[in-house]
């Protein structure tokens, strides 16, 4: 059944004058389309300047993170169905604007960068695999399905006041290795968000969570690696 | 515009599995330049769901010669059966290598890498369905990818996100380098190196229904074609049985492996009609004829152009456990939960079993003697070795990505000492300058999104999982069309800055000359294999037949020349499930 | 910036505010309390507080420190290990809980002064 939506995009394009403005389009869209192929519609029938990411356009990449109606999410995950007749299309809030609804994500990655997101394990390999119990692989289960989007650092409004600030994403990538009983790099990370900018400096806000479009529950990681760092503290460091 | 140079030892086109494996593998004796058009952890590897197959024997007793024989027998015997020895052989070592890399595989109890049953693999040849799947609940392509990107970074090899390739500069026979562009802001790079590895992935988007992202355009593959290289098995092309219906988005095998059934609109099992002893299991080929076959004669769901796929009978927790992406898939774009409903599905173009040949250490070959350019190398999709013949089987993707992806990297850095640096004349730079300024200075009156459009639908109708002889003359006149209207497109952004208007009339060029390809292929084999069925020519012809098709772009057009099938271990037989 | 605000970031906006108050206030109260040297500047005060709209200022306080109270539990457990699937129902007994002490405090407290 098709019905029409009025796409309220800003747009920001660096060559002309003035750069930002909104452009309002009317689409027409039956109820298994999303936003993702409203703007592509648009791309190609009306406007053939609108950017926008895109790959995979079923909510495996992240490529397609925007703020839509106030709230970051996945264009191709958002059914149109869902959303009011007039939907506000935004680039990701807080990071740089290249081009009309694509952001600058350099910022974002140096951020994972930072807590060593990868398996750090000098050990000799045995000859076969390592063995780790479903139970220990389950720990880390949840954090695996993160696709970097996006969508939680930049709705963090901790993030908004200080870009210094690791972020969700991040921290949760950190999760995934410190709670990963292959790794030996414990330590180190942890040293890295038991920091100024680290994990002290989420105030459990929930945003990320609201946000993030594999329904993964950032905040309880955070929590847990909290309790970690204050085990540790008492411990006075040591295993 | 801007011109920066660069010099690598190995440029690398492509970030997925394959990419991301020789990057490693050349990381250590070399500089390494990893161009992808996209950010790598986007690569479409990301989206594989169902598994990655070795004969661990983890599960239950397992043997690389029995997966060589599926292997063998699942690409309609058309697979060279010297590479698929090397690459099952090869496969247990792989996975635990990749374990130890910190890929998160599922575990048994006993702590092992937990395995599942998939299509088209057995034991004891062909006997029953064998678990020998490993994955990662049902992101095992996530999972893998990022563990290989995770290892890249640890050894600093360096990345050009964001930057697409608009030439692959190849001239006395020998690599010179690349020429892209940096998508956000429009500069030129040209990259001088002594080898180069393409592991760009499939071309699906030349369909309309489609389990590939937009980014595979295959435009790689034009451009060596276009330079006198060939391209091999182009006319096979495999389509995926379960996509959901009206968005092509993939429903796993893995969902079958775990159980799943596929119902006709009478609510029966029609699969035990096409293969009685494996059933849903059989290779992906079979079961989408078998399914379109269903819809052809009327047996669709309520009569309609689509079958279910039933999962209400398995167990919930292994649902939960082993298939949590589909179930959010289906969820949200369908609102339905497949624990209490079947799914609509239907087939969609999935892989692609052709590509760039190569002979078993990557090289890319110049000529079915088995000649090879100098300094190219490809691996993954895109290359062609062949170990999927005329159809691949689930799971056999990942491992074919990287097997060979450390093969052909290990062969790009032993050859270094003998190739020299490449050097790219000013010439070709102004060329590719020119050809972006003619896009964007032509003023005529076609879009690039209705050229695109026509080749998509033009494609899925004439050149999909049935072909016909009339049709697919009418589908080559058709591309000749489009290639006029092609010259005809105007795009309205000119900027310079993340132009994607521009790109994607780039791309759409080197679409149409591969559709030309594959449908010249797919015209001149009359006979049907594997996922290439010809309803005028509904056998399998080894007399004829049993050989690779090498295309050739000549100044008339597609010619092709033959190089034979290796069969070392298998004689050819009939392919019964 | 324009941001959908939710139960979470709203609760935890909240708890914000009435934590700035809560330090000014604690800040002037202070500052109030030390100049308390002698019997004649104390009655001196406390006749002028004995105006009504300081009543109604201590009612707003007493609200306040209801609301920072009950969010600082909420976040204790949230810390402690409590599940945070339900940190929205939290947020709401929370809210209910403030209102229920603050309308029957109010009500003793108002009592008291007329």
């Amino acid at each position: 059944m098709d019905k029409y939506y009025t796409f309220k995009i800003k747009r920001y394009l660096p060559d002309e004058n003035p750069q930002t403005r909104w452009d309002e389009f009317r689409v027409k869209l039956n109820s298994i389309e999303r936003v993702l192929d409203g703007l592509i519609k648009i791309k190609e029938t009306r406007d053939g300047t609108l950017t926008f990411r895109k790959s995979c356009a079923h909510g495996v990449c992240g490529s397609c993170a925007m703020k839509i109606s106030g709230k970051n999410r996945l264009a191709c995950q958002t059914l149109v169905k869902d959303m009011p007749e007039m939907i506000e299309i935004e680039p990701l809030p807080a990071l740089p604007v290249i081009k009309d609804l694509v952001v600058d994500m350099s910022l974002f990655f140096r951020k994972n960068d930072e807590v060593l997101p990868y398996l750090i394990n000098n050990e000799t390999p045995p000859e076969r695999e390592r063995i780790q119990s479903p139970e220990d692989q389950h720990k880390i289960l949840e954090s695996l399905t993160c696709v970097m989007c996006g969508s939680c650092t930049t709705a963090c409004p901790i993030f908004w006041a200080d870009k210094e600030y690791l972020g969700p994403s991040a921290l949760l990538k950190a999760y995934r290795f410190i709670f990963d009983t292959r790794d030996r790099a414990k330590e180190q990370r942890l040293a890295t968000i038991n920091s100024e900018h680290g994990i002290w400096r989420c105030h459990s806000i929930f945003n990320c969570v609201e946000v993030c479009p594999k329904q993964i529950d950032i905040t309880k990681h955070i929590l847990l690696l909290k309790r970690l760092a204050v085990k540790r503290g008492f411990k006075g460091g040591v295993e | 515009m801007e011109i920066i140079k660069h010099y690598f030892d190995v440029v690398i086109i492509g970030s997925g599995l394959a990419g991301c494996r020789s990057a490693i593998e050349c990381s250590s004796h070399g500089t390494v330049g990893v161009l992808s058009k996209l950010y790598p952890t986007r690569s479409h590897s990301t989206a594989a769901q169902g598994g990655i197959g070795a004969a661990l024997g983890n599960e239950e007793e397992d043997s690389p010669e029995w997966h060589t024989y599926d292997t063998v027998k699942g690409s309609d015997f058309l697979g060279d059966q010297d590479a698929i020895e090397i690459m099952c052989y090869d496969a247990i070592l792989t996975i635990i290598e990749l374990e130890h890399m910190g890929v998160p595989f599922s575990r048994t109890p006993e702590g092992r890498i937990a395995q599942r049953r998939f299509g088209g693999h057995t034991k004891d040849f062909g006997k029953t369905p064998v678990r020998r799947a490993c994955y990662s609940a049902d992101r095992t392509g996530h999972a893998v990818l990022f563990a290989l990107y995770e290892q890249c970074q640890l050894k600093g090899v360096k990345f050009f996100q964001e930057f697409q390739v608009l030439d692959i500069v190849i001239e006395n026979n020998a690599v010179q380098g690349v020429i892209a562009v940096n998508i956000k802001d429009g500069s030129l790079h040209v990259f001088e190196s002594k080898a180069i590895v393409v592991a760009t992935g499939g071309y699906g988007k030349i369909f309309k229904v489609t389990s590939n992202a937009y980014a595979t355009t295959g435009e790689c593959l034009s451009m060596l074609l276009r330079q006198g290289l060939p391209l091999e098995d182009m006319e096979f092309f495999q389509f995926h049985p379960t996509g959901l219906y009206g968005l092509g988005i993939l429903i796993t095998e893995g969902a079958r492996g775990e159980g799943g059934i596929l119902l006709n609109g009478k609510g029966e099992r029609f699969m035990e009609r096409y293969a009685p002893i494996i059933k849903d299991l059989a290779p992906r080929d079979m079961v989408s004829r078998a399914i379109l076959n269903e819809i052809r004669e009327g047996r669709g769901i309520d009569g309609k152009d689509y079958v279910y796929l039933d999962l209400r009978h398995v167990n919930k927790k292994i649902i939960e456990e082993r298939l949590p992406e589909i179930t959010t898939f289906c969820k949200i774009y369908m609102g339905i939960d497949p624990s209490e409903a079947p799914i609509p599905v239907i087939p969609t173009a999935h892989y692609a079993m052709g590509g760039i040949p190569t002979d078993n250490d990557g090289r890319v070959l110049r000529d079915v003697d088995g000649s090879v350019v100098e300094g190219l190398y490809a691996a993954g999709e895109s290359a062609c070795v062949s170990v999927h013949g005329a159809n691949r089987l689930g799971c056999n993707s990942l491992l074919d990505t990287v097997v060979f992806g450390k093969r052909a990297g290990k062969t790009a850095i032993s050859q270094l000492k003998d190739v020299s640096k490449g050097k790219i004349k000013k010439e070709r730079i102004s060329f590719i300058v020119e050809s972006i300024n003619t896009i964007k200075e032509s003023k005529g009156k076609e879009t690039v999104a209705s050229v695109r459009r026509d080749l998509q639908t033009s494609m899925m109708d004439k050149c999909s999982v049935f072909r016909k002889e009339k049709e697919l003359m009418m589908l080559l006149e058709e591309l000749q069309t489009l290639k006029e209207r092609y010259k005809e497109i105007y795009i309205k952004d000119k900027s310079n800055i993340f132009n994607t208007e521009l790109l994607e009339a780039i791309e759409l060029g080197h679409m149409i000359t591969l559709a030309e390809v594959i449908a010249s292929s797919a015209l001149q084999r009359t006979e049907s294999r594997g996922a290439h069925y010809r309803e005028d020519y509904p056998e399998r012809d080894d007399t004829n037949w049993l050989k690779h098709t090498f295309a050739f772009q000549g100044e008339k057009g597609i010619y092709f020349k033959y190089k034979p099938v290796k069969l070392t271990r298998f004689k050819p037989e009939e392919r019964k499930y | 910036m324009r941001y959908r605000l939710n139960i979470g970031s709203l609760t935890w906006l909240v708890h914000r505010i009435t934590g700035i108050i809560l330090t000014l206030y604690l800040i002037a109260h202070i500052y109030v309390l030390s100049h308390l040297s002698d019997p004649v500047t104390y009655n001196k005060l406390m006749d002028f507080l004995k105006n009504p709209i300081f009543k109604i200022f201590e009612l707003i306080l007493f609200a306040i420190v209801l609301k920072h109270l009950f969010g600082g539990i909420r976040i204790t457990l949230l810390e402690i290990g409590f599940s945070t699937k339900y940190h929205k129902t939290m947020s709401y007994i929370g809210a209910f809980l403030v209102f229920i002490i603050w309308i029957v405090g109010a009500f003793y407290f108002l009592k008291e002064a007329f």
